[in-house]
């Protein structure tokens, strides 16, 4: 039975382990077809049976717990030039604890290298030809301090007439920064009839960052199982203890609340909607990055807003066609925040069986935000509000993305997903107005690797 | 506000839904358990993604809940 393109769905399902899976299912169908009164017995064991495959698990969300998984993934980000580099070694392992309840465990390890943008320095261009930019200030992310070092940058005079300001480029962090992320969290699934109540916690560590988080989430299933209602809490807790400021650290909390609904529009139509409004509190700046001031000619730390409030809310819809045997996804986002982002996402993914065991799934993704109102390339003199940013994030700019994954069911347990994935940041694919930040156009691509296994 | 306009839309989406879902029998539902219908069918790359996408890009979540923090962002 190795390298079948059946899915794990109904018809399938002999399978699983639990063979009398099939027997029931078949029987049901039998029975519900000729139109007997006494099958709802018959139909509720289908729903579970059928609710209880993995793929409805997290869909039309399951009555019971998840079946037993093993998922392992390499991913490999990286972007253009000398810039970042991200190796990330992934684990999650599900296990089904008795009738009523289940535990996910996820383990990962990231390591980090590379240059990244610290701020921006303007092009100064005289009418004489010359072409002027602030020499490059050392900062040093490992061991320095955020001060500018050296020389202070010379300029001419921007007041006669002969030199004028250009356009701006980007000072980067050099090429000393390293670090590993090490992060571990649990999710436990309690099932009870229609409602199931999920509890998760988390830590994650780095050189100069922790956070520890809590999370609740509890499903509601209505409408004979058509509709799931959900609602999420949780709260992270973060210490940031900068390398280049020995004696400070930042404290911030991430709330998070989540109001969601799925709901199943037909034989090939899912549907869901959530909710999520985020509220930061604390040290919300990012301790490497600069603003560059042209009235003094320095970089100076950034200063941002000690909280933020941001609503998202995300459609996504399913289908399923037939003819195909195909899935197609369709993800939009719309979300804003209070520091005056607002940003949609769009994303569309094809999953597309081959037979002999192998899928193909590409998939598109578009995104476009506006500037933070404390944003600027950089700045002639600090703002009165005292927020300032020229964190190239919080610029207006937009990104096209595109990837293909290829699957392969190995055997009936295991199946190997090979992927990759380009993404182009452009401040012209930027829809809303915003001021031009094409200096921090820049590109990455990530290769993933995934074992998973049902065992 | 900005809220309270979401949280209309979302309630008018929802009674919406309720109009033009259709009633679908349990033992229809074969396609919608398939695998490649889940929401997330590929989990461990979603969340990669995701970390990648909150580090890069300054709106993030939407998804779920939970999830710690990193100073990638």
């Amino acid at each position: 039975m190795a390298a079948t393109d059946r899915p794990r769905s109904i018809a399938a399902s002999a399978e699983c382990s639990d063979g009398s899976r099939s027997v029931q299912i078949a029987s049901a169908a039998r029975t519900a077809s000729g139109g007997a009164q006494g099958v709802n017995k018959t139909i509720s064991a289908l729903t579970s049976a059928a609710l209880a495959l993995p793929g409805l698990a997290s869909s039309v969300q399951a009555a019971g717990p998840m079946e037993r998984q093993w998922d392992v993934g390499y991913f490999h980000y990286e972007e253009g030039g000398e810039r970042m580099r991200v190796e990330s070694l992934k684990q999650s392992l599900v296990l089904p604890l008795g009738d009523a309840l289940d535990l996910t465990l996820n383990a990962v390890r990231d390591t980090i290298s590379g240059a990244s943008p610290i701020y921006n320095v303007p092009e100064i261009r005289c009418q004489d030809g010359r072409v002027f930019t602030a020499p490059v200030i050392s900062v040093s992310g490992a061991s320095g301090n955020a001060e500018p070092r050296g020389t202070r940058p010379e300029r001419p005079p921007l007041n006669t007439g002969d030199c004028r300001l250009g356009s701006a480029r980007q000072v980067m962090l050099e090429d000393t920064f390293q670090d590993v992320r090490t992060a571990g969290d649990f999710k436990l699934n309690y099932y009870r009839g229609d409602t199931s109540l999920g509890l998760g916690a988390g830590v994650s560590s780095e050189q100069d960052y922790d956070s520890r988080f809590l999370a609740l989430d509890l499903r509601r299933e209505i409408n004979d199982r058509l509709t799931t209602l959900t609602f999420g809490y949780s709260l992270a807790s973060d210490t940031f203890s900068p390398l280049n400021k020995p004696d400070f650290s930042g404290d911030k909390d991430a709330h998070q609340i989540l109001l969601g609904l799925t709901q199943v529009l037909g034989r090939n139509d899912l549907l869901q909607i959530n909710l999520t409004l985020g509220y930061d509190q604390g040290y919300l700046t990012d301790p490497y990055k600069n603003v560059y001031l042209l009235s003094t000619n320095e970089a100076i730390d950034e200063s941002r807003p000690d909280s933020r409030r941001q609503w998202n809310l995300l459609a996504r819809y399913n289908h399923y066609f037939t003819a195909f045997k195909a899935a197609l996804h369709l993800d939009y986002r719309y979300s804003r925040s209070d520091w005056g982002i607002e940003a949609h996402t769009l994303e569309a993914a094809w999953i597309q069986p081959l037979g002999q065991g192998w899928h193909l799934v590409p998939r598109l993704r578009y995104y476009t935000q506006s500037e933070a109102d404390f944003y600027r390339s950089y700045f002639e003199t600090l703002p009165a509000s005292g927020d300032y940013s020229s964190d190239y994030r919080l610029a207006g700019f937009g990104a096209l993305g595109g990837g293909l994954k290829l699957t392969r069911q190995v055997t009936s347990q295991a199946r190997l997903d090979l992927g990759v994935e380009f993404y182009d940041r452009q401040s012209a694919y930027g829809l809303q107005e915003h001021t031009d930040s094409a200096f921090a156009d820049y590109g990455f691509t990530i290769y993933s690797l995934n074992l998973h296994l049902e065992f | 506000m900005n809220t309270r306009r979401l949280s209309r839309s979302l309630m008018l989406l929802t009674s919406l839904l309720a109009g033009c879902a259709t009633q679908v029998a349990p033992w229809e539902r074969g396609q919608l358990a398939r695998p490649e219908m889940a929401l997330e069918p590929y989990p461990p790359e979603a969340s990669f993604r995701q970390h990648v996408f909150f580090s890069k890009e300054s709106v993030s979540g939407g998804y779920g809940v939970g999830g710690g923090g990193c100073g990638c962002n």
